[in-house]
This record gives C-alpha cells, sequence and structure tokens, in this order.
C-alpha cells in the first residue's frame, strides 16, 4: 500500500497535465460549438421560415380555388377579416374573355388581404421576413379558353438579405418545396431548377425591390378547376353552408363497383325523376332482391304494365301461368282483342273471322262447340247452325217419331212431313211413297211441276208427252224438242254428237233459207250432195259460205289430203291436165314435174307461161335470189335480194329485148363487192355475132374460118380478155379529151439505136454480097490498121419486129465524117477500084510554113511519080505546068520546076452521102445496109482512074474514089415501126391472131360485099375517113 | 479519469450539433428535394392531360378547306413524345403551369395501341388504346444502394404527392419469361409505387381486401419500343426510371 502511495505520489503534475489539455481541447473545440449552435439555429430558422411560406401559399391557392369565378371574370373579392385598406382586390384585368393568350399580372396584393385563409395570429412581419406581397398571375391554355391562375408569393428578407446566403436561401427554399424558389441574379429561381420568373415580369413595384435572397413561391400547381369556387374535392361530410363541396359536378363512375348501404335513393327536384338505364341505347335491368314498394304509379314493360291506385293495366297481353304461347298458355287475355284462352288453349273465347264466339276445343277446329255469330257448331262440326236457323248434320239423324218442318212465320203449314210410311213435301205437292218406291209429283186432279235447278240424274226416264230440254234463255223456246204426239225431234240449235250417229234414210242439212247444202240419200245409187265442202278443224270460215268461195276445198289444220297407195290423181271426167302424185314426184301433165331427189322443178314443156312473176328464193323464207316480173313486151329480172319489192319502176337487173340493164349502185358506201350493184363479173367478154366473111375469110359452119390458109376457130368481131388479148376497134379516153387511142398512139416507134462507122477494108458490092458468118459482107475484111482504105459499107442494119400493119423504117444519120481535104495528089496505095491506075491520094500539109517553091536544075528523068512540075524549055517561054508521068519515059526538059509542097491545088472528099439498102435474104426482110462515103460523079472522075468517061454512065457514082481511113467516117442508124395509117393490108396483119378474120371483117365491112369499111369508123364523129 | 468522462461527454455533445433536433429532418429536408423532381413528372403528366382533353372531341379542332378551324370528329393527337412547343405553342398560351421550366430528362409520350398492346396504331382509330407515360430517370442518390428501387425518402415523397395512385411508381418486372437462361427476360413490365401488402379496397360486403400491391401493368408495346423501353427497360444499364402512366378511355367528351 505505501508502494501505491509512493507510486501515487511520484505522479505529483499528471493531473494539471489532463486538465491542460482538456481545457487546451475545449478551447479548440468551443468555436466549433458556438458555429454548430449558429448553424443549429438558422437550421430552425429555416425550417419555420419554409413553413411559413409554405401556410401562406397554400392559403392563398385556397383563395384562388374558392374566389376563381369571381376573379377570371373580372370581379372583387372581398376579405372578411382583412383591414379596410385590403379589403377589396379589383382583378378587373382578368375579365377578358377573348381567346387571346397574353399572361395577366395583378398588382401586387397585400398579405393583409388573404387573412381569411391565413391562421389566426399570422403575421406579416416576422423575424425572417417582412412585406410579404403577392401578385396572381392569370394565364389561358393555348385554346385561349382554360384559365390558371398562379400564385406568386414574393417574401423580401427582414435584413434586406444580409444574412442570407445562397445556400441559405436555397435551402430555405427547398423546405419550402417544389414549389420554392429564391431571386438569384434577373431571375426567381425555383427549387432543383423547376420553375423560373424572370424579374421583369414582376409588378415594378416588387421588381424594383427584388434583392438576391428573397424568398419566392409560386402556387406550382396552378389553380384551374373553375368549379364555381369550390374545391374539386366531393366532402364526405356535410358541409354546412357548403352544400357545393357534397354536390358532384360530373358524372361519378364507378368503375363497376357497387354502392352500398342506400337508404334511399332521391330523384332531383327538377325532373323528380330516377332512372335507371344502361350505356348509350342499351337497356339494363333492376334487380330487386326482396321486396319493393311503390306507393304510386307503378309502370313497367314501357308502359303497358300500369299499376295505379285503383286499377291495374296491362295493355298487350296477359300470361297466367309459364307458357306465353297463346295454345298452350293457362290463362290468356289479349288486351289488344279481348280474346281469352285458358285450359291450355281449350277454352278460347274472341273473334273468328271477325265474329265473336266460343269454343272449347284444343286447336283451331272445334271439337266440342262453336259458337260465333255466324253459326253454332258442335261435335267437330257435325252439326252446324248458321244464324238463319240452318242446320247442317253431318252423320245419321234417326227420328222415331215424326219429322216435320214448319212454314216460316209459324203457320200450321207443313213444309214437310213424314213418318214411317210417307213423306210429304210442300203441302202434298211432292209424296214420296215408301211402298210404291215412287216419288209422284202433283196427283191427277192436282198437277205439279218439277223443277230441278241443278243436275238430275236418272237411271231411266219415260216421258208420256212432250220432252223438252235446253231452255233458250230469253225465249220459251226449247233447243231439243220431242213431240209425244208426233215423235219428232226438232233441235233449234246446235246438235254435239260425240259418239256415232245413225240415219236410216235421207240426211238433210239446210240453209237458213231452207236450200239444201248437204244431202245424204242413203238409198241405192243414193248420192250425197255437198254445196261446199271444207275440210278440217270446225272454224268459222270453214263452213261458212262466201261469194268468194265458190266450189272449192279448203283445207285447214292438217292441210293434207291424203290418198290410200301409192299415187293420186286429180283431174277432170272430161280429161285435161291431170294432177299425178306418185313416188315422191308430182307431175303437172306431161310437162311439168317435181324431183324431190334433186329438188327441183323440171318443165319439159317448150315454154313455160307466167302471166305474172316468178320468184326464186333461196328457202321459204329467204331472200329472192332471182324474180321475173313479166310485164308487157319485156321481163324485168330482179336479183331480189332483202326482199327487196318487185315494181316496175326500178329493178336491179333489167334484160330486154337485146339487152341488159344493170342498177347503178348508188347510195351504197361500201367496198365489198357482195354489197355493191352496177357491174357484171365475167372473164371475158365477146360479141355475139361471128365473123361473116367471104372468100378467104368465109366463115365456116364449125365456127372456123380461114385466113389466108390459116384457120383459125370461134373469131369474134370483138373481145374483151383483161387475163390475156381483148381486141376491139377503137377505145376513147375521156381522159383525154375524147382521143381516141388509135390517135394518141405513136405512128412511130422507135425500136433501137445503132452506131456505124467504116472499119471494113475491100470491096463488095451490097447489092448483091451476102453475109459471111461474122456478119460481114463477102469482099469486106476489118481494118488492120489505121491506113487501111476503108468501104463505104459500115455494117448492117437488122430489121425491128413490128406489129401487124406496122413497117420497119431506118433512119441514118452521119454524126463525124472527115472533111473535105486539099493537098497535091501522090500516088496511094493500090488501085482504083475497077481499074489498075494506081490510086491517087492527097498529100497534106500539117504546116503551110513548110511549103516552098523549089527550081531545080536538073535534067533527067522526070520525078516517077505524079508530082507536078513546071518547065521551060527556053528562057523566051512562059514556064509550063505538067507533071509526069510515072513511066512514061518522058525526059525532063532542061528547066523545070518541081512544085514540092504546092498547098491546095487539089481538093477531094467534097460530097457526103449516108444511105441504107434493103437486104433481103430467102426473100424475107432481113434489114438495110448502112452505107457511108464520099461520092464521085464516074464520068468526072475516069481520067483519074485511067479510064475514060464513056466507061461510065452519067448517073454513075464512084464511092471513096480517094482512101478514106478507118473511124474517118461514122453515123447512127435508128430503126422504126412505122404505122402507116393509109396501107395496111391483110398480109400486115398478125396471122397469128385469133380474130385477124374479124379484123378483116371490121374493117373491110360487115357487108362483104363491100371492099371499103363503112362500118370502120366511129359513127358518131360523122365521118367516113376511118382517120 | 473523469476528465476523459467529460471530454468524452463534450465530444458527444459535439457530435449530437450533427443531429438534427427533429426526427422529421429527412422529411422537411431531403423529401423537398425528392418532390421537385416528382413534380416535374406531375406536372408534365397533368400538361399532356390538358394536351390531350384539348386534342379530344368537341375541343378537337381541325383546319377544313377553307383554312377555318372547325370541330373534329375524333381525336386529333397522335403518338409520340410531346416536345416543349407542344406543350407551350409559339402562339401563346400553355399547358404547363406559369415559370415552370422544362426538363428535357422528363419526357412526355402518347401512345396509341391496338386492342393486344402489341402495336401502335393512329390513335384516331375507334379500337386505339391511348396511354400518357410521363417518365424520367432516377438518380442514383434517391435509389436504394441495396435494392437498387427508390429509397425511402423518395417513396414517402412520392406517397404524399400522388399517393396510391397504381399508375405512378417505377417500373418493375412483374413476371420473367421462362427458361432456361441466365439472363431474365421480362415478360411484363409493371409500375409500382411500394412493396409489402396493403389494404387497397374493399369487397361487395364492405370488408377490406388485403393483398399484395397491385401494380400498373404496362402495355407491351410500351414496354419494349422506344424511348421508355430503351431507357427503363433495358437490362443493359441500370437506370431506375419514375414514371406515371394513364390509361386515356375517354375519347369524346359529353358537353
Amino acid at each position: 500500500m505505501l508502494k501505491e502511495i509512493n507510486k501515487l505520489r511520484s505522479q505529483r503534475g499528471s493531473l494539471m497535465v489532463e486538465a491542460l489539455a482538456m481545457l487546451g481541447l475545449i478551447s479548440m473545440v468551443t468555436p466549433v460549438v458556438y458555429k454548430k449552435a449558429a448553424e443549429r439555429t438558422n437550421e430552425m430558422q429555416d425550417i419555420n421560415a419554409a413553413s411559413q411560406v409554405r401556410t401562406v401559399v397554400n392559403g392563398i391557392d385556397a383563395y384562388l380555388r374558392d374566389n376563381y369565378s369571381v376573379i377570371t371574370s373580372g370581379g372583387t373579392v372581398t376579405s372578411n377579416s382583412a383591414s379596410e385598406s385590403y379589403k377589396e382586390v379589383n382583378y378587373a384585368d382578368f375579365g377578358f374573355n377573348d381567346s387571346s393568350t397574353e399572361t395577366k399580372t395583378s398588382a401586387p396584393i397585400n398579405i393583409e388581404h388573404f387573412r381569411d385563409y391565413l391562421p389566426i395570429g399570422f403575421q406579416n412581419q416576422g423575424k425572417i421576413f417582412k412585406d410579404l406581397q403577392v401578385v396572381i398571375k392569370e394565364t389561358k391554355d393555348p385554346e385561349g379558353t382554360r384559365k390558371a391562375l398562379t400564385t406568386i408569393l414574393v417574401a423580401h428578407p427582414k435584413d434586406g438579405g444580409q444574412g442570407f446566403t445562397k445556400i441559405r436561401t436555397s435551402r430555405i427554399a427547398s423546405m419550402i418545396g417544389t414549389n420554392g424558389g429564391y431571386v438569384d441574379g434577373d431571375k426567381a429561381t425555383g427549387v432543383q431548377g423547376v420553375w423560373q420568373i424572370p424579374t421583369d415580369e414582376f409588378p415594378d413595384e416588387i421588381k424594383n425591390n427584388l434583392k438576391d435572397g428573397t424568398i419566392v413561391a409560386t402556387s406550382l400547381e396552378s389553380v384551374a378547376d373553375g368549379t364555381g369556387g369550390g374545391t374539386n374535392v366531393l366532402y364526405r361530410v356535410a358541409m354546412p353552408g357548403r352544400e357545393d363541396l357534397n354536390m358532384m359536378e360530373t358524372t361519378l363512375n364507378m368503375g363497376g363497383k357497387n354502392i352500398s348501404n342506400i337508404t334511399n335513393l332521391i330523384a332531383d327536384t327538377q325532373n323528380n325523376t330516377v332512372n335507371i338505364k344502361g350505356n348509350a341505347d342499351t337497356e339494363t335491368t333492376l334487380n330487386v332482391t326482396g321486396d319493393g314498394v311503390f306507393s304510386s304509379s307503378l309502370k313497367a314493360a314501357r308502359e303497358n304494365f300500369l299499376a295505379e291506385e285503383g286499377y291495374t293495366q296491362i295493355k298487350q297481353k296477359l300470361y297466367v301461368g309459364d307458357s306465353i304461347e297463346d295454345s298452350s298458355a293457362k290463362f290468356m287475355v289479349d288486351g289488344n282483342t279481348g280474346s281469352i284462352s285458358a285450359l291450355g288453349g281449350n277454352l278460347y273465347a274472341g273473334y273468328y273471322n271477325g265474329n265473336p264466339y266460343l269454343r272449347f276445343g284444343s286447336n283451331a277446329s272445334p271439337r266440342l262447340l262453336k259458337v260465333d255469330e255466324s253459326q253454332a257448331s258442335f261435335m267437330e262440326d257435325k252439326v252446324t247452325i248458321d244464324a238463319a236457323g240452318n242446320t247442317d248434320i253431318v252423320g245419321d239423324t234417326s227420328i222415331d217419331g215424326t219429322l216435320a218442318a214448319v212454314q216460316s212465320g209459324g203457320e200450321n203449314k207443313y213444309a214437310f212431313t213424314t213418318d214411317a210410311e210417307e213423306a210429304q213435301f210442300y203441302d202434298e205437292t211432292l209424296h214420296v211413297l215408301k211402298d210404291a218406291r215412287r216419288v209422284d209429283i202433283g196427283n191427277e186432279g192436282n198437277p205439279a211441276n218439277l223443277r230441278v235447278y241443278g243436275e238430275t240424274i236418272l237411271n231411266d226416264l219415260t216421258v208420256e208427252q212432250d220432252f223438252k230440254a235446253g231452255h233458250v234463255a230469253g225465249t220459251s223456246d226449247y233447243g231439243l224438242n220431242v213431240n209425244g204426239g208426233t215423235g219428232n225431234v226438232l233441235i233449234k240449235k246446235d246438235l254435239e254428237v260425240n259418239g256415232s250417229g245413225t240415219f236410216n234414210d235421207l240426211f238433210f242439212v239446210r240453209d237458213q233459207g231452207g236450200n239444201d247444202v248437204l244431202t245424204v240419200n242413203s238409198a241405192a245409187n243414193g248420192k250425197t250432195y255437198i254445196k261446199e265442202l271444207a275440210v278440217g278443224n270446225s272454224s268459222a270460215n270453214n263452213y261458212q259460205g262466201g261469194t268468194d268461195r265458190g266450189t272449192h276445198i279448203s283445207l285447214s289444220g292438217q292441210k293434207t289430203i291424203l290418198a290410200g297407195g301409192d299415187e293420186f290423181t286429180i283431174g277432170t271426167t272430161g280429161g285435161g291436165i291431170k294432177i299425178k302424185a306418185e313416188d315422191q314426184k308430182l307431175s303437172l301433165g306431161s310437162g311439168v314435174r317435181t324431183d324431190q331427189d334433186k329438188n327441183e322443178l323440171v318443165i319439159t314443156s317448150n315454154q313455160a307461161q307466167l302471166n305474172s312473176a316468178l320468184r326464186i328464193r333461196t328457202d321459204d323464207q329467204g331472200a329472192g335470189i332471182l324474180a321475173i316480173n313479166n310485164e308487157t313486151d319485156s321481163s324485168k329480172f330482179y336479183q331480189d335480194k332483202d326482199g327487196y319489192t318487185m315494181s316496175t319502176s326500178d329493178y336491179p337487173i333489167y334484160i330486154r329485148k337485146g339487152a341488159i340493164e344493170i342498177m347503178p349502185n348508188e347510195g351504197t358506201g361500201t367496198s365489198s363487192d357482195s354489197e355493191r350493184f352496177g357491174y357484171i363479173k365475167a372473164d371475158r367478154f365477146v360479141s355475139n355475132n361471128r365473123f361473116v366473111g367471104s372468100g378467104n375469110n368465109a366463115q365456116f359452119p364449125d365456127g372456123t374460118a380461114s385466113i389466108d390458109g390459116n384457120t383459125v376457130s370461134n373469131p369474134y368481131t370483138y373481145e374483151v380478155n383483161p387475163a390475156y388479148t381483148s381486141m376491139m376497134n377503137d377505145i376513147k379516153l375521156s381522159s383525154r379529151g375524147g382521143a381516141r387511142l388509135s390517135d394518141i398512139l405513136p405512128d412511130f416507134i422507135n425500136k433501137g439505136i445503132y452506131v456505124l462507122d467504116n472499119t471494113y477494108e475491100g470491096n463488095s458490092d451490097w447489092e448483091t454480097a451476102q453475109f459471111k458468118s461474122d456478119g460481114v459482107l463477102q469482099g469486106l475484111s476489118d481494118c488492120s490498121d489505121v491506113n487501111c482504105d476503108t468501104s463505104p459499107w459500115l455494117g448492117f442494119i437488122p430489121t425491128p419486129h413490128c406489129p401487124p400493119n406496122y413497117a420497119a423504117v431506118a433512119t441514118i444519120t452521119p454524126i463525124r465524117f472527115n472533111m473535105a481535104q486539099a493537098g497535091i495528089a501522090i500516088q496511094g496505095d493500090g488501085t482504083f477500084p475497077g481499074g489498075s491506075s494506081p490510086r491517087v491520094t492527097i498529100a497534106q500539109t500539117n504546116n503551110p510554113k513548110n511549103a516552098e517553091l523549089k527550081i531545080s536544075e536538073n535534067g533527067g528523068t522526070a520525078v516517077d511519080s505524079y508530082l507536078p512540075f513546071a518547065y521551060i524549055t527556053d528562057n523566051s517561054q512562059d514556064p509550063k505546068n505538067s507533071y509526069s508521068i510515072a513511066g512514061s519515059g518522058m525526059q525532063s526538059p532542061t528547066y523545070w520546076v518541081n512544085f514540092v509542097n504546092h498547098p491546095y491545088n487539089f481538093q477531094i472528099n467534097t460530097w457526103l452521102n449516108t444511105t441504107i439498102k434493103k437486104y433481103y435474104q430467102d426473100s424475107k426482110f432481113q434489114g438495110w445496109h448502112g452505107i457511108m462515103g464520099f461520092i464521085y460523079p464516074a464520068q468526072q472522075y475516069a481520067e483519074i482512074q485511067g479510064k475514060s468517061q464513056s466507061d461510065y454512065k452519067s448517073d454513075d457514082i464512084i464511092w471513096n474514089l480517094f482512101p478514106v481511113r478507118p473511124q474517118e467516117l461514122s453515123a447512127i442508124a435508128t430503126i422504126y415501126c412505122y404505122f402507116d395509117r393509109e396501107q395496111y393490108s391483110t398480109p400486115m396483119v398478125d396471122p397469128y391472131l385469133p380474130h385477124n378474120a374479124a379484123i378483116g371483117s371490121i374493117r373491110y365491112g360487115h357487108d362483104a360485099q363491100n371492099s371499103k369499111s363503112v362500118n370502120y369508123n366511129d359513127p358518131t364523129l360523122n365521118y367516113d375517113n376511118q382517120w | 479519469m473523469y476528465i476523459w468522462v467529460i471530454l468524452a461527454t463534450f465530444m458527444l455533445a459535439l457530435y449530437s450539433f450533427n443531429l438534427s433536433y427533429r426526427s422529421d429532418i429527412r422529411e422537411i429536408e431531403l423529401e423537398p428535394l425528392a418532390r421537385s423532381l416528382i413534380s416535374k413528372v406531375l406536372i408534365k403528366q397533368q400538361a399532356g392531360g390538358q394536351y390531350i382533353k384539348a386534342h379530344t372531341p368537341p375541343y378537337a379542332k381541325i383546319t377544313n378547306e377553307e383554312g377555318i378551324p372547325v370541330s373534329a370528329s375524333s381525336v386529333t393527337y397522335s403518338p409520340g413524345v410531346l416536345s416543349i412547343e407542344q406543350f407551350t405553342p409559339e402562339n401563346g398560351g400553355s399547358y404547363l403551369p406559369y415559370g415552370f421550366v422544362d426538363d428535357e430528362n422528363v419526357i412526355t409520350e402518347i401512345y396509341c395501341i391496338d386492342e393486344a398492346g402489341t402495336s401502335s396504331v393512329p390513335c384516331s382509330e375507334e379500337n386505339s388504346k391511348p396511354y400518357l407515360l410521363t417518365y424520367t430517370v432516377l438518380p442514383q442518390k434517391w435509389l436504394s444502394i441495396k435494392t437498387g428501387v427508390p429509397s425511402n425518402d423518395f417513396l414517402n415523397a412520392m406517397k404524399d404527392m400522388v399517393g396510391d395512385d397504381p399508375g405512378f411508381g417505377y417500373p418493375i418486372c412483374l413476371k420473367y419469361i421462362e427458361g432456361d437462361s441466365e439472363e431474365k427476360k421480362c415478360d411484363q413490365l409493371g409500375l409500382r409505387s411500394r412493396t409489402g401488402t396493403y389494404k387497397i379496397g374493399y369487397d361487395e360486403d364492405g370488408n377490406s381486401l388485403v393483398s399484395e400491391a397491385l401494380a400498373f401493368e404496362i402495355p407491351k408495346y410500351i414496354a419494349n419500343n422506344g424511348t421508355f423501353a430503351e431507357t427503363c427497360n433495358n437490362s443493359s444499364n441500370n437506370d431506375m426510371c419514375l414514371a406515371y402512366i394513364y390509361k386515356i378511355s375517354i375519347k369524346k367528351y359529353t358537353e
């Protein structure tokens, strides 16, 4: 223990240290405490401030809800508790009900005005806030119809906001709730930015004093219920003075749930009616489980059931029981008809056929009793008694006593009485005697008549006196009269016998005049006379006579007269034509018969005469193929197409003596041949008269003719054959102004053009020479070079093949020839034709400059050529001209001059001739020779040839006296076929033409005796000359 | 020793200053913040309701050929998100309260679906079922860490502001598609405001009914299509939404 005390003593000052440490801690923490305490104080203040603001805003919202309609209509709200200064607030600006969506702002309202809705003792001036101001905003929805009122409460801090940091302000605002906010800069912002109001939207009085830190609260859920001042909450408890808070202002939808514990369901005061109905037009059901008490009227089933005080009415049917069928209901009363049905339909009282009746029975057919106004029936209508007292009894009725029927009126007069022995009717008029099994009508002393209005069926009828039957109405006659005395039977009207009738003697039928129309005499050799017999169905026309009937047989009905056997002949006793039918044929006399096999009528007589028209149809009703209307002096053939009516004025085809007229194509626009008129189809047309000629042109009976020994057949005077060759005299063309084809056809027909030139050399007489195989005249051959001496024979021009009566014509026209040459004659090659003198030619100079006159002084042999030269024998003589002659041996003079290249001292080729010469071969004309060259009078140029003039005649000519070189001459030959209008004859006619004989007959006239054609010309031209 | 006791007492006293003297401090401080978020949803939903009413006969208007507004015979709203221009047209007026600031995170959308709830149809069709849905994503601070659903504070705010409206709450899957897949796919999405059992009504005899908390069954077309499905019914993200849905049953108001 001492140890411990000593230990303790050694710890001196530890407490001091601890105390100091604690004090240090306390000193450090104390400011924190103060801070915390201050924060706690602020927290409490903030909570209180928020509560205050929240309370005020809720109160103002309540004010708006209660005064919504007044405010939105622009009225004035009066506060009950506010001081006079703030008692009334006028909201005139809010009263416009236009569709404008402009936001309206009220003037700042002092909080004192809302004292009715603020807690009792509320102080405007508090510790934190002062001068609470309220602004009401009125907004509209976009449609401009629904007004919403929003409260804006502005709570100014009492210290001007100096003690309000932003954090504190926002905390206060957040404590207020979503409504809370604060002013920050130029706007008032709600908690977490839920709402924001620019300070410019505040009234100026407030805007100018808004500082940061000012608390602003809004009624975020604006008031817009328009409930007429009440809240939108239905109060469950009674609200004296505010009964509207217990009132629904719209339909309460129970959502399928129940309303229970209802004591009374009270109707509205206006209608005083409670309706229970389904949605829209559907019906609903009212189920009452338990008692239902209706103090007044009860109406049901659309007022078909009425229960009023004093009566109950069912307008339609009342069914008692489980069946609602009239026929099976236990009890039914029909309110419409008044009928009653009971006992399951076995008892029915109602109307039947409009009459009331009572029925005991289960169906419409009464079984026991049916009584109505018209009749009473018992036992399934076995017994009926009608309203007149008539009684019908079906079945047997037995009466043991007397059955008496008393006449009407109750008189003691029996209409009927019967007993076991006799029945008397109608005052003994009719007796029915049982034992006698007889019915007496009347008696001998008191006859009576029996009149039966219906049928009377008698097994046997015996009439002792007259018998009449068939009373004719309106008369006293009877159709059948049997005279009891004579036994004659007179039938005044028609007699119809369905069975057979036998007349043992005569049978007469007389007309109304008493004349016999039918007499049948059954005696031997008796005859039957029938004035007029009509066979067939009975009709008025058949047996009624007439003046147009005469004696004939008319058939109706079957329209057939059949004879037994295979043939039937109708004829007269005096002979004459008989009509015979046999073997499916009908023959009329010997000239007309039908051929059913061929379905044709055959007329074998010489002629068939129709006095009127003959019509041939395709069938019985078809269109006519041919109709012949025989008119005076003519027959008109009609193509009766589509029921075309024959008439004398128009006809499709009119054939008369020697002429056929065809209806023109008028009124048809179709191009189909089958529907057009006015045309004839044929392969060819020929004349109907044959050629009649004489001599070589005679026609033979067989139709052939001989023309110059050629036999031709079937010559016609004209023929139109479009497929081949038509032959006619001439054709006048209206398109050419009436010109005849023969006039406008050319007389010259060009058949060819040939070019000829001189390319052959040699000598040949084209008059007599023949052709070689190469087509060149004998004696001629092709030039071998350009210097050959050509023949004037240029070539052969073949003849054209011309139509009959066309002549072959050729023309030749020079187109190239060597012009006349002048020069010095020199010796050429060869000799002159037909002679021995050397051929002379012309030495030509191509350049006149080279011409010279040369004097030679040289004696000796003369130039061995035909060069002219001049010489002089001495100086005193004039020069003489001469020329040397070759071979003459003439000595040249002493002085001589050679004229060398003397120009233009001789001229040749000056007379060009072009001609053609005929050529025949085997007496057949083949063509022409084409001749072209230069001719010279033979006598004049005899000397140069070394001949004398006497060697030639005066008209002889020499061709190409001087050489003509190849290609120096050229000509064009044209060949034609020429129709000589005045020169044509039979030999020119094509012998192969079948109608050549006819042509001759035409041209030379029909009259064989005349050699000149008188029928050849066109009679309308009025001239004889054929051209 | 007593000094330490005093010190401890003092420290506790200090700590007590952190505690509010009001037990309902959470209700005073937190719930208003929750209410502000809820208010946005409520206000937009109510404004959407006003919009739909204004486009329902006889209030709905169309312009005829002459350019004259005439009453429409059928509804004139159509499916889709309601834009701020539809709430507050340029020509003035607004379905939103005065001063309300539209939050883009709060989406109001109209759906018109067929009888089966599987496809969208024009709202003017006779058999269309219109729905008005407003939803927003809840910030994480309002969600319970353990359950992922809104915290009690938020739920209390929901209850205070809306109450037991079955069309208001947070989406939760009521029924999953049965299968072996680990990733469960929701077959039926519903809106729930609270869990647990509670009295929700009375039977026809007047007895109270106690049953499980009801949920508003969201039509499948709404749950599986559109931004709502992407935002609030997407298993790939953990967003929790707050939604308010109306089934619009009135297609024509009686005057």
